[in-house]
């Protein structure tokens, strides 16, 4: 069995293809009604988590340190979902922190990048300023993308199947999902599911320890996890041993391996030179 | 084109209202450090603290907008202030007008350095300067920053010594067994504890800022600062005050002499012009005599400086409120005493009999002139500039060096890209319109970037605000200074002086090679015994390590090869291998030119003198990267003299540079083309047979493991 991840330029266009695709599949549909109960679980609001997906760190808005750990709970709560397995999944990102995992399905549905050539609506017709409205949409994705997951989400590369609506009709985009899923391709593999495995744990140890080390970064291999954070050499023992009292209570950690990187921008500011 | 002249443009790519925002904070947090850091860099370059300031005004705006990097925080900075007070002290009095003209001189000569460097892409210069000199030099540097600090931390007033840094910090012991005032040395203990608490408990507060606003607010509630003036008959000593009337009358002859020498100065340029060697020859002498009487005059006068400061007087108030100074052992009996000691403020001037000034407290910053410095263009003074040619040299070299690592590490965290020479340009720039605006040398800071980054700057913008909110300060808020003490700009010199303390550089450069860490241990002591005289010892660091550079490239290492245990052709001496007997292959590790080329030639002879039985050369040119003229021909002639041996020899992992070079000169026709391999096995296979003709060797060692038995 099959997981899609779908990602959309228009909300509300790419959760009706999720979730017809979910019940052409007959799998459950994963969208961001799963946010109040990450809210809850981790207390924090869920405007929070919203803004985390839907804003990029500014001044007034949300801050970096909070995004970051936002995306860190979403993160953790999705992949747990995905693992479950038969999940069509969309808006929450998913294709950008799901990487080598080759069951998964990854489209990208464009719903608002132009016309439909030859057909009902002329490119002449799309009018200027929709035309620019998809651009500075498409602009932003990047944007967001980049800051939050260094990845380009606009790049077509990142996709197994990338959907133009202004050239396919709905129905027709769930057909090809659902037949692209049936592909030997995209049914799980031993390896494909322990590398599925290996980022839901990592993703719930980054998700423990993201509250006192937000700068954190976890790699999980088996049962074996390798953390990395920042901190000074003064600081490293004791950051070690916290590290490694909060990522090995978590259920089916066998060995942690912590790195204290070197923060040199601290080290300068400390330095007063 | 013009985004290359003006990288500014390059800003406002998706800059946003947000992003305005976020620098002006950044450049805010970066302003609040940076204010109360200048002043105390000031000082330690011999410059009264206003001048920080004036150094904060331009430069930070102008080197970010001419510069590569968006986040370098460019201003007063150590080593830098220190080099300027090390440069400028031969030349003029500490703090004197001369002294603060020849600093803003100095900038400029340090600017257009820079400039040059960096128009002509040159930056790759800062190279000479290796890791292990400048650690030495750095370290040594931050012990002497500190130490010169230490007058100020406790109170006292000593003259510097005459040769050596080491003299005045003897003369400071001296001064402090013999009196400490408290209060400076408490209100310098604060300004610590407040700069290290804070950093413990909460390092986003801006710790300098928070130690100067505090101290400066008890200094002014306390009255820390507790001068008078008198006329010299209050002082009931007559000792001390046959001591003034000795030092005035010092100080007097001093100012006839200097005169006197401005004339011979003047004889001499005039002989020499008019080519009279006679008048040249009077005028040398009468110089020298006058220097002589000069050097000895100005002993005198520094023997009764030391004396009067060693009076601790005490005030006795009269009926009509005046004071009466008595020595402190002297107080007669019945006399009540105003409870503070007061010492008679003393320099390089004459003391005015008249309006003595006397100290009861500490030392304070003092008044500030308000308003932005008036920009002109610097006096240039052509025989100064060549006196201060080579410190501006290597400040300019020291100070890019520490403004380039920052903005190398902060580039590789942004993703954004850096232009050394770029860099160069805008530090130039920034040293040149600093000068213009009475500033010092300056340079990118560690600290103020980092701040910078951490406050989130996107854009060089938040330099420019930075320089604004000095500008601000300046205009309207510098009556706000008067009060901070002296020790608290010691104490955060000190502070930052702690971070260039690097003791690993040293055992880590000993460790990679022990040559390196003994040019650094060499730079240190070099460095600590010449001081204040610093640029000697850079300059011996790098003679040491331009010497070592040649000698290893004169010397490369020469291995005989063999097989070794994992199937590998390795050293025989690092791998204890045998060596074949009827072959040799000798790897060259360096590239072969007119240095060493020769010395691959007595190699290769002393090799074949060793070996009887030799048959077969194989020369591993893996390890040459380059040959030039000198090499190409050493090498033809080593061809030919081994074959006239009755030896072959062929070449293996010929590179294509080298190949290029060999095929210009013909040298593949030489030596023949099937003598050229492409790796060292098929040399070996193509020669082996051949060369262990009616050979005895049980197994060779280019074949398969062969280790010398131990015995």
């Amino acid at each position: 069995m099959s997981i899609v991840v779908i990602s959309s330029d228009s909300y509300r266009r790419g959760r009706k293809i999720g979730e017809k695709s979910a019940q052409a599949l007959g799998y459950r549909y994963l969208d961001r009604e799963i946010l109040p109960a990450v809210a809850n679980r981790y207390g924090i609001e869920e405007a929070k988590l919203i803004m985390a997906l839907d804003e990029i760190p500014s001044f007034m808005g949300i801050s970096t340190k909070l995004r970051d750990r936002c995306l860190a709970y979403i993160q953790e709560a999705v992949l747990g979902e995905l693992l479950q397995d038969q999940v069509v999944c969309h808006g929450l990102s998913a294709h950008l922190y799901v990487h080598g995992v080759s069951h998964v399905l990854k489209v990208r549905i464009l719903a608002s990048s132009g016309g439909r050539v030859g057909g009902k609506v002329s490119p002449a017709d799309v009018s200027r300023r929709s035309r620019k409205k998809a651009k500075n949409r498409e602009k932003f994705a990047r944007r967001w993308s980049l800051d939050a997951f260094k990845v380009d989400e606009t790049d077509p590369s990142h996709y197994d199947l990338v959907i133009n609506l202004g050239q396919i009709d709905a129905d027709e985009a769930v057909r090809i999902i659902t037949d692209t899923v049936d592909h030997r391709r995209f049914k799980p593999m031993t390896y494909s599911l322990k590398c599925l495995q290996d980022w839901e744990l990592g993703s719930r140890v980054r998700a423990a320890l993201m509250e006192q080390f937000p700068d954190v970064r976890v790699e999980a291999d088996g049962g074996k996890v390798v953390v990395e954070t920042g901190g000074l050499k003064r600081e490293k023992q004791k950051k070690t041993a916290a590290v490694k009292a909060l990522a090995e209570k978590i259920p089916g950690v066998k060995e942690v391996q912590v790195h204290i990187i070197n923060d040199i921008f601290r080290q300068a500011v400390e330095s007063f030179r | 084109m013009i985004k290359r002249v003006f990288p500014f443009l390059n800003w406002f790519e998706g800059y946003g209202l947000n992003s305005l925002r976020i620098d002006l904070l950044a450049g805010i947090t970066v302003a609040l450090v940076l204010i109360p850091q200048s002043m105390a860099y000031a000082q330690l370059a011999g410059l009264p603290a206003y001048y920080g300031l004036y150094a904060s005004f331009l430069p930070p705006m102008i080197a970010a907008l001419f510069g590569s990097s968006r986040q370098l925080a460019t201003g007063p900075v150590a080593i830098v202030s220190l080099m300027t007070a090390a440069s400028l002290e031969p030349l003029a009095a500490i703090g004197s007008e001369g002294f603060i003209m020849y600093a803003v001189l100095l900038a400029l000569m340090v600017g257009a350095f820079q400039f040059s460097l960096g128009v002509l892409r040159l930056g790759l210069v800062v190279n000479f300067l290796s890791h292990p000199v400048v650690n030495g030099f750095t370290n040594a540097a931050a012990l002497i920053i500190a130490s010169s600090q230490l007058s100020k931390l406790f109170g006292v007033f000593v003259d510097k010594g005459q040769h050596h840094h080491y003299e005045t910090i003897w003369r400071v012991a001296q001064a402090a067994v013999h009196y400490i005032h408290w209060p400076t040395l408490l209100m310098g203990a604060l300004a610590f504890g407040i700069m290290y608490g804070l950093r413990w408990i909460s390092p986003k507060i801006p710790n300098v800022l928070a130690a100067v606003a505090v101290t400066t607010i008890i200094s002014w509630a306390t009255g820390f600062q507790h001068n008078t003036t008198t006329g010299i008959e209050a002082i009931q000593s007559g000792e001390l005050r046959q001591l003034i009337a000795h030092f005035n009358q010092t100080v007097d002859n001093i100012s006839k002499f200097a005169e006197e020498q401005t004339e011979v100065n003047l004889a001499l340029e005039s002989a020499h012009r008019a080519h009279d060697i006679v008048a040249v020859l009077t005028a040398e002498h009468r110089a020298s005599i006058l220097m002589l009487n000069l050097e000895r005059i100005k002993d005198e006068a520094h023997v009764y400086r030391k004396k009067i400061r060693r009076y601790l007087l005490t005030g006795v108030e009269q009926s009509d409120g005046r004071l009466r100074f008595y020595p402190q052992k002297e107080i007669p009996p019945g006399v009540h005493s105003d409870g503070r000691t007061w010492r008679i403020k003393v320099g390089n001037k004459l003391l005015k009999t008249d309006n003595l000034m006397l100290m009861g407290g500490g030392a304070v910053v003092g008044a500030i002139p308000q308003g932005v410095p008036a920009l002109t263009v610097p006096d240039i003074n052509l025989k100064v500039v060549f006196r201060l040619f080579p410190y501006a040299v290597i400040i300019s070299l020291l100070g890019f060096m520490e403004a380039i690592a920052i903005a190398k590490a902060m580039a590789a965290k942004t993703g954004q890209r850096l232009d050394p020479n770029q860099e160069l340009i805008g530090q130039g720039l920034a040293n040149i319109c600093g000068s213009f605006g009475q500033s010092y040398p300056t340079s990118g800071s560690f600290s103020r970037s980092a701040v910078n980054l951490q406050a989130g700057a996107v854009s060089g913008l938040s330099s420019v605000f930075t320089s604004l909110i000095v500008v601000i300060v300046l205009l309207f808020f510098t009556p706000l200074l008067y009060y901070l003490p002296q020790a608290v700009l010691a104490a955060v010199i000190m502070m930052a002086v702690i971070g260039l303390v690097n003791v690993s550089g040293f055992i880590h450069a000993w460790q990679t090679q022990w040559y390196d860490g003994a040019i650094s241990i060499i730079t240190f002591v070099i460095t600590l015994l010449v001081a204040p005289e610093l640029d000697r010892g850079i300059m011996v660091g790098v003679g040491l390590s331009l010497m070592v550079f040649l000698y290893k490239s004169m010397r490369p290492t020469i291995a005989t090869l063999s097989r070794a245990q994992d199937q590998s052709l390795r050293d025989c001496i690092a791998h204890g291998l045998k060596e074949c007997r009827y072959m040799a292959m000798v790897r060259f590790d360096g590239p072969l030119f007119f240095a060493n080329a020769s010395y691959m030639e007595d190699q290769i002879m002393d090799l074949m003198a060793s070996k009887k039985e030799l048959k077969h050369i194989i020369l591993v040119f893996n390890g040459i990267n380059d040959i030039d003229a000198s090499g190409e021909e050493a090498l033809s002639l080593l061809v030919d003299r081994i074959r006239s041996a009755g030896i072959d020899v062929s070449l293996s992992g010929v590179n294509e540079a080298v190949m290029k070079v060999f095929k210009r000169t013909h040298f593949p026709e030489k030596i023949g083309e099937d003598h050229i391999h492409a790796t060292m096995e098929k040399a070996i296979t193509a020669a082996h047979e051949k060369a262990h003709r009616d050979g005895e060797e049980d197994a060779c060692p280019l074949m398969t493991y062969c280790r010398i038995e131990p015995n």
